[in-house]
């Protein structure tokens, strides 16, 4: 009995002390926005046994340093059981110091800071407890959930530009704010699953912005608290660039402070790029998708990811390994950063094959960059909550300061790392430089070749605050470069201004395919930026010089691009590319073929299918464009008679194995039947290879 | 002569090898994926076309009407519109010609936009309590 008695005892005292700290707890939350891990100005301290309470009084009161006042902290109270004293620190002395001195003393076990008790705000969402929610850990949110105060989004309005949100779902439903429906002119934004079965895309968008937390449902979204605006732009046969630009006016109409767009299309619309200036000019940040197709979008854009907008965050995807995913389109200069968008679970719905079944709230696992845009809305939403005067460069330039970066993701996005919330929401105000373009020899050909030295001009874009001074070395990663004079002044840009320089970089010798890879150190005021970092590519095909080159193993190398020169008076050319895999090939008259190779399997086949910017034969016989994508390795393209001037060749690797080799050659035939540089004509080779490209093309043309 | 009947023989012989060898690279044999909206670049039938701005609305159906089109929709923005091409009228042909015409800032066809997801998963969430809420306080 009297063991209970003075365990109760104990359990009431150690109760009384955590609702001690409860107390501190709910009184710092309006006192420090700077989310302190403890109390500031209290300390914890812990005696030996048999310390007399006097000598405790003359510790509290000790010098804390030789020769300076008397300490004078006040007890707060006493733990007697646990023989813990909380004391207050007198005005000017910190935490730290006092922690640092008492820990020296013989009497005393213990000095710790009264640390803030987080845990017990956990949230209680089932997927969350069970560890489903992997994409809420990448981006580091449950700091920001532990913080103090906790973040409070509920004055931010997220308009999700999409199929509609199912406006019962029990995750969503007390976030919902009116919205828009394009069609029908009014704000019943729910989606119709008569008409629409399949539209479940904006509901799952929507929970990883915004789902409810701590109602013991499901999951929680990034920012919970948030109001979430639906607009309806697209039904199962209807998804266009006249909706998607009437719902962004719409979203300016209806005061929102962030759009989430999840969608994209390959080709540049006026209309769409006059929403988003209109956006743009509002101060609206608009959150999409960079695509899900595997290319580098600087030479495949996808809009409106790809338009030059300051209000624009593109979002490409990060799986739970941490590595960008394989299938995810990437961009130094055209993809801001990576977030979750693998396999993440989210709200969604369930539609039933017999439509009198009623139609049911549940969650899914989803995949694609649809779902990595709405995790970045959601801190944007947080950053806007914590800081209300944060303008579109401030959210932006907080998601970009961020990032924690990754390997994977250096050269592949412009921010060179995966979206970060708790950086995002403590970093302080400082310039945000990152490359908005790199172009090299802009009055050749765009290429760096073999043994070229060539100008590199490289613009800047600062996103955040005011930088002066702004330097930047150039240091390549690759032996074979070497760059005269590689440090510049970009002198000083302005928040949302840009600069530019110009390096010289020569590349030695080599055979080949080539991508060249480079660092850039920047700073501004002599202060130290986060590097940033890119590619150059390297390809030229010599007439009768065949090449090896292979895709690396990184699973991001998919597509080589080469240039061949076709000279005046040729009469025919041709090239082969030939290796074990599925490879396809493509050449096109002065411009790097624009081919987007889409996932068949999204559309329930296999492997890709490409679309082109074309409409048909006449079209592409004007522009030079030719394809040979049989499904082999052995790719064959030859062209009678072309129009002197730079061929720009891609190779595709199709069957997507990584370290695929493959084998590269041109030949071309000038008017006196000689290859370029045959040294003479008449030989049986020329004649057979006559022949060889006649029967080629006739192939070709029956094909088309 | 010699040398001419080699080089035929030749020739007929590399002629018959190439023809086998290029019959195979003509052929896309991969699956080719049902004709869907994913694949479609844009709505068939309709244009966007902005006027220049002193051009009123009634000017530009006159306009519109010696071609056979008619407003579908005023779309937000200045002096912007959803056209409708009259039947048959393929958007690759209009999109030039409206380009062509006075007072046309630009004309282009209304793209599709593709969701940006992947093929839904199979892995299926366990199965968790839905908090079930009233409706209408019933």
């Amino acid at each position: 009995m009297v063991n209970k008695i003075m365990r109760n005892g104990y359990v009431s005292m150690v109760k009384k002390f955590l609702s001690i700290f409860i107390v501190a707890f709910m009184f710092s939350l309006n006192a420090n926005a700077a989310n302190p891990k403890y109390v500031p100005g209290e300390i914890l301290v812990k005696f030996k046994d048999g310390v007399s309470d006097f000598k405790k009084m003359g510790l509290r009161n000790s010098a804390l340093h030789q020769g300076q006042s008397l300490r004078k902290a006040s007890l707060v109270n006493t733990i007697s059981q646990l023989s813990i004293e909380r004391w207050a620190l007198p005005e000017g002395e910190s935490v730290e110091t006092a922690m640092s001195e008492l820990k020296k003393n013989e009497s005393i076990l213990y000095a710790e800071p009264n640390y803030y008790l987080h845990k017990m705000a956990l949230p209680n969402d089932p997927y969350y407890v069970d560890g489903d929610q992997w994409g809420l850990g990448a981006i580091d949110w449950l700091d920001v959930w532990e913080g103090n105060p906790q973040p409070d989004s509920s004055g931010v309005t997220v308009a999700v530009v999409d199929d509609g949100v199912f406006a019962s779902h029990p995750d969503l439903d007390d976030r919902l704010v009116p919205g828009w429906n394009v069609f029908l002119g009014d704000s019943s934004t729910s989606p119709n699953f008569d008409t629409s079965p399949g539209a479940t895309h904006g509901t799952q968008v929507a929970g990883i912005i915004g789902a409810e937390i701590n109602n013991n449902t499901g999951i929680s979204g990034v920012a919970p608290g948030v109001k979430i605006m639906p607009i309806l732009f697209t039904t199962d046969s209807r998804r266009t660039t006249a909706d998607a630009a009437d719902a962004f006016y719409e979203a300016i109409r209806i005061n929102a402070d962030i759009v989430n767009f999840s969608y994209g299309a390959y080709f540049y619309s006026n209309l769409l790029a006059d929403a988003v200036k209109a956006l743009e000019d509002e101060g609206i940040l608009l959150v999409t998708s960079a695509g899900n197709d595997e290319v580098n979008n600087r030479y495949v854009p996808i809009y409106p990811g790809s338009l030059p907008n300051k209000n624009i965050i593109t979002v490409s995807s990060v799986s739970e390994t941490g590595n960008m995913t394989e299938w995810a389109q990437y961009g130094a200069f055209s993809v801001d950063l990576l977030a979750p968008g693998d396999n993440v679970i989210t709200t969604s719905v369930y539609v039933p094959d017999d439509p009198d079944d009623p139609v049911e709230a549940n969650y899914a696992y989803v995949s694609g960059t649809s779902f990595s845009a709405p995790f970045v809305a959601g801190i944007a939403a947080l950053i806007k909550g914590e800081y209300a005067l944060a303008d579109m460069y401030e959210i932006k330039g907080r998601i970009m300061a961020g990032v924690e970066t990754h390997a994977t993701a250096l050269d592949k996005v412009a921010a060179g790392g995966i979206a970060n919330a708790a950086n995002s929401l403590s970093v302080i105000p400082a310039p945000v430089l990152v490359i908005k373009s790199a172009d090299v020899d802009s009055s050749g050909n765009g290429i760096i070749d073999s043994g070229e030295t060539a100008e590199l001009v490289i613009e800047l874009e600062n996103i955040w605050s005011d930088a002066t001074t702004v330097e930047a070395t150039l240091v390549p990663l690759d032996s074979k470069i070497s760059i005269e004079d590689p440090t510049k002044s970009f002198g000083n840009i302005a928040k949302g201004g840009t600069a530019s320089a110009t390096y010289s970089i020569s590349l030695d010798s080599f055979s080949g395919h080539r991508h060249i890879p480079f660092q850039l150190d920047i700073s501004y005021s002599g202060i130290d930026l986060a590097p940033r970092f890119f590619s150059l590519e390297s390809g030229r095909l010599v007439n009768e010089v065949q090449l090896n080159a292979s895709f690396d193993n990184s699973g991001y190398d998919d597509m080589h691009y080469y240039y061949f020169n076709v000279p005046v008076g040729t009469e025919s050319f041709s090239i082969t590319a030939t290796s074990l895999k599925d490879i396809d090939l493509f050449v096109m008259r002065g411009a790097r073929p624009l081919l987007y190779p889409t996932m068949n399997k999204h559309l329930g086949g296999e492997g890709y299918e490409y679309i082109y910017d074309y409409e048909d034969d006449d079209d592409l016989e004007k522009i030079g464009f030719s394809r040979s994508v049989s499904s082999s390795g052995n790719e064959l393209i030859s062209l009678p008679n072309p129009v002197s001037g730079d061929y720009f060749v891609a190779v595709y690797n199709y069957g997507q194995s990584t370290g695929t080799s493959y084998t590269i050659s041109a030949q071309g035939i000038s008017s006196g039947s000689t290859t370029f540089g045959g040294g003479g004509g008449g030989n049986i080779n020329m004649l057979l290879l006559l022949a060889l490209f006649g029967f080629g093309t006739a192939l070709r043309n029956r094909k088309h | 002569m010699r040398l001419y009947m080699q080089l035929t023989v030749l020739l007929a012989f590399s002629i018959a090898i190439v023809g086998c060898a290029s019959e195979e690279k003509v052929v896309d044999d991969r699956p080719k994926p049902p004709q869907t909206a994913e694949q479609q670049r844009y709505v068939e039938g309709e244009i966007i076309v902005r006027y220049e701005d002193n051009f009123s609305e009634q000017s530009i159906h006159s306009m519109l009407k010696v071609h056979g089109a008619k407003i579908k929709q005023k779309l937000p923005g200045e002096n912007q519109y959803l056209i409708q091409l009259p039947f048959g009228y393929l958007v690759r042909s209009a999109v030039p010609l409206y380009n062509g015409l006075i007072g046309v800032k630009w004309a282009e066809p209304n793209y599709i936009y593709r969701m940006m997801q992947q093929p839904p998963i199979e892995r299926k969430p366990p199965v968790k309590r839905i908090k079930i809420r009233k409706v209408n306080g019933e």
